[in-house]
């Protein structure tokens, strides 16, 4: 089909062009409306996204429209497989770039990977991972910890 | 900034709360105390409803089992390796003992045999007494009261109520007369509200069954008249209206009624023909969406005609988990075949109810207590533990079912 063929050039925030077929674009709803808006005739920049990150999320966009005709099995073993090859900083750009351009089910993907790292963790090691001040007096702390001590009995 | 680590201080609040919405209440429950802002979003009312959808819609749910022995215990479906022994705020080595009369957002409501009410969020681990329900009504020539139950959410108060409905039946005949107080969990206290209506049939069955935001019990228009009807009251408008039965019920039966992730479900027995129908209304409300589900012939059991209760149905309805005589037997609508789920009697479960995990508060305007502080006088009841051992071979069975 024609309309498969077209393609929608994208521009990341260090200057890098991706053509991307318009099938693989759409995944991102922001680019979606844009379309259906007739305002993607010409090149799209996106402020904020490298062209590292976009050529993840194009890669997984794609990975999706290819991946259609397969079993949900398989689908779900190539998002495990996409996403654990993240590091923790790249994860952050991507959650950033799915959540503006609305790729639903990768930003989906990648808070689950974010809720499945924080899982079972201590509030330190929470603050560490992921660079948050404890701003809370200590006081004010051990209030919260004996509010529900049973739920800091986490290594059992 | 290190590559292990992430810059979420720039995550905006919505992400953070699309990311915490995924966690355990547990998980939860400790990160309150990494940051202002992260205890300020995991207390946040819109935040708590989050956590519940992301937890309904992805069948995050636990079975809630009594087990014979004694001892109430849940078992998550999504990790069926590890279950864990609840602590409910009314004693279980009581000799009144207490039943569960239903389950709503996370919130058990209790009641003893002293009609002491409770509400318990399981996995915050509060609880809350309610305060007593006073009904002053002794009508002449009515001799003897049921009461009825049933707990559910009303959307347009947002808020959590409960049902103490008191049917006063005469001896004989058509006398009856009911009168109906609800508690409101955001003001912690009860308002009467209208009478029912309705007869309401006590053996079918006295725990309301919830679907779209109304309680359910099985009645009639009078204690004498043979067709029976499912009464509801609609928790938003606190209004009656009946529910149609399918037409074609057929023959002589009784039925009760359940509450199977939202829809409702009727198990009719037919007594003269030794068959168990179990019908669901796919649409709520829409009488010809009811359609039978189950047909049961070949009891499992030896009983007779022996007690089914629905609880869950899996993989879009492929299959459903029953509690038939305290037994569990997942049944496959398209084999055709029951498979039950471990053999040991200390698994035998005779009442067990699905809960969803949440974050929902007790703490209206009334007391919150501490499970552990509630029953300050009463001997110390064992701490909550993980069982590693026993009924396994059932929990394995439950994970390979899966839930869809």
């Amino acid at each position: 089909m024609a309309s498969t063929l077209k393609k929608i050039i994208l521009k990341s925030c260090d200057g890098k062009i991706l053509e991307v077929e318009e099938a693989v674009a759409v995944q991102s709803q922001m680019i979606k409306n844009m379309i259906e808006d007739d305002c993607a005739n010409e090149e799209i920049p996106l402020p904020d996204i490298t062209g590292e990150i976009l050529s993840m999320i194009i890669e997984y966009c794609k990975m999706h429209v290819d991946g259609e005709n397969n079993s949900n099995n398989e689908l779900i073993a190539r998002d495990a497989d996409f996403i654990t090859r993240v590091d923790l900083n790249t994860l952050y750009y991507l959650i950033v770039a799915a959540n503006f351009l609305n790729v639903k089910s990768l930003l989906d993907l990648t808070c689950q990977r974010v809720a499945d790292i924080i899982k079972g963790k201590s509030p330190e090691e929470i603050r560490l991972t992921f660079n948050i001040k404890n701003d809370f007096t200590p006081e004010e702390e051990e209030e919260i910890r004996k509010k529900n001590a049973w739920a800091f009995d986490y290594k059992d | 900034m290190p590559n292990s680590a992430m810059a979420s201080a720039f995550l905006p609040h919505d992400i953070i709360g699309g990311i915490l919405c995924r966690l355990d209440v547990k998980d939860l429950l400790r990160l309150r105390c990494v940051s202002k802002a992260w205890c300020c979003l995991i207390d946040d009312p819109g935040f708590i409803k989050l956590h519940l959808s992301h937890f309904k819609t992805n069948a995050n749910l636990s079975l809630i089992l009594r087990i014979r022995c004694g001892g109430l215990f849940s078992i998550r479906f999504d990790s069926p390796e590890t279950y864990q022994m609840l602590n409910p705020p009314f004693d279980e080595s009581d000799e009144e003992g207490f039943d569960i009369l239903g389950s709503c957002n996370g919130l058990l409501g209790l009641v003893n045999r002293k009609d002491e009410l409770s509400l318990w969020n399981p996995s915050t681990r509060r609880s809350m007494m309610l305060p007593t329900a006073r009904i002053r009504f002794s009508p002449r020539r009515l001799s003897f009261r049921v009461i009825f139950y049933g707990l559910g959410y009303d959307p347009i108060s947002d808020n959590y109520k409960l049902v103490r409905l008191v049917q006063f039946n005469g001896r004989k005949g058509e006398l009856f007369a009911s009168k109906v107080k609800v508690y409101s969990l955001k003001t912690n206290s009860w308002r009467r509200i209208k009478d029912c209506p309705f007869y309401l049939k006590a053996l079918r069955g006295v725990y309301g069954a919830l679907a779209n935001n109304a309680l359910h019990w099985v009645g009639s228009e009078k204690p004498s008249d043979t067709r029976t009807i499912i009464v509801a009251l609609d928790l938003g408008t606190e209004e009656y209206r009946v529910v149609e039965l399918p037409d074609c019920l057929g023959g002589k039966f009784c039925v009760s009624l359940y509450d199977m992730r939202g829809c409702l479900c009727v198990i009719a027995t037919h007594w003269q023909v030794d068959v168990i129908d179990i019908w669901i209304m796919k649409e709520y409300g829409v009488k010809e969406s009811w359609i039978k589900f189950i047909s049961i012939e070949q009891f499992p059991c030896s009983y007779l005609f022996p007690n089914v209760m629905p609880l869950f149905h899996f993989k879009n309805w492929e299959s459903v988990l029953l509690n038939i005589d305290g037994e569990m037997f997942v049944y496959n609508l398209i084999s055709k075949w029951a498979n039950k789920l471990g053999n040991e009697d200390r698994a035998t479960s005779l009442e067990t109810e699905i809960i969803v995990e949440s974050l929902v508060p007790l703490n209206g305007n009334g007391a919150t207590f501490d499970n552990k502080n509630q029953h300050g006088g009463k001997k110390k009841r064992k701490k909550s533990t993980k069982h590693q051992h026993g009924g396994k071979k059932r929990r394995d069975d439950i994970l390979s079912e899966g839930v869809h």
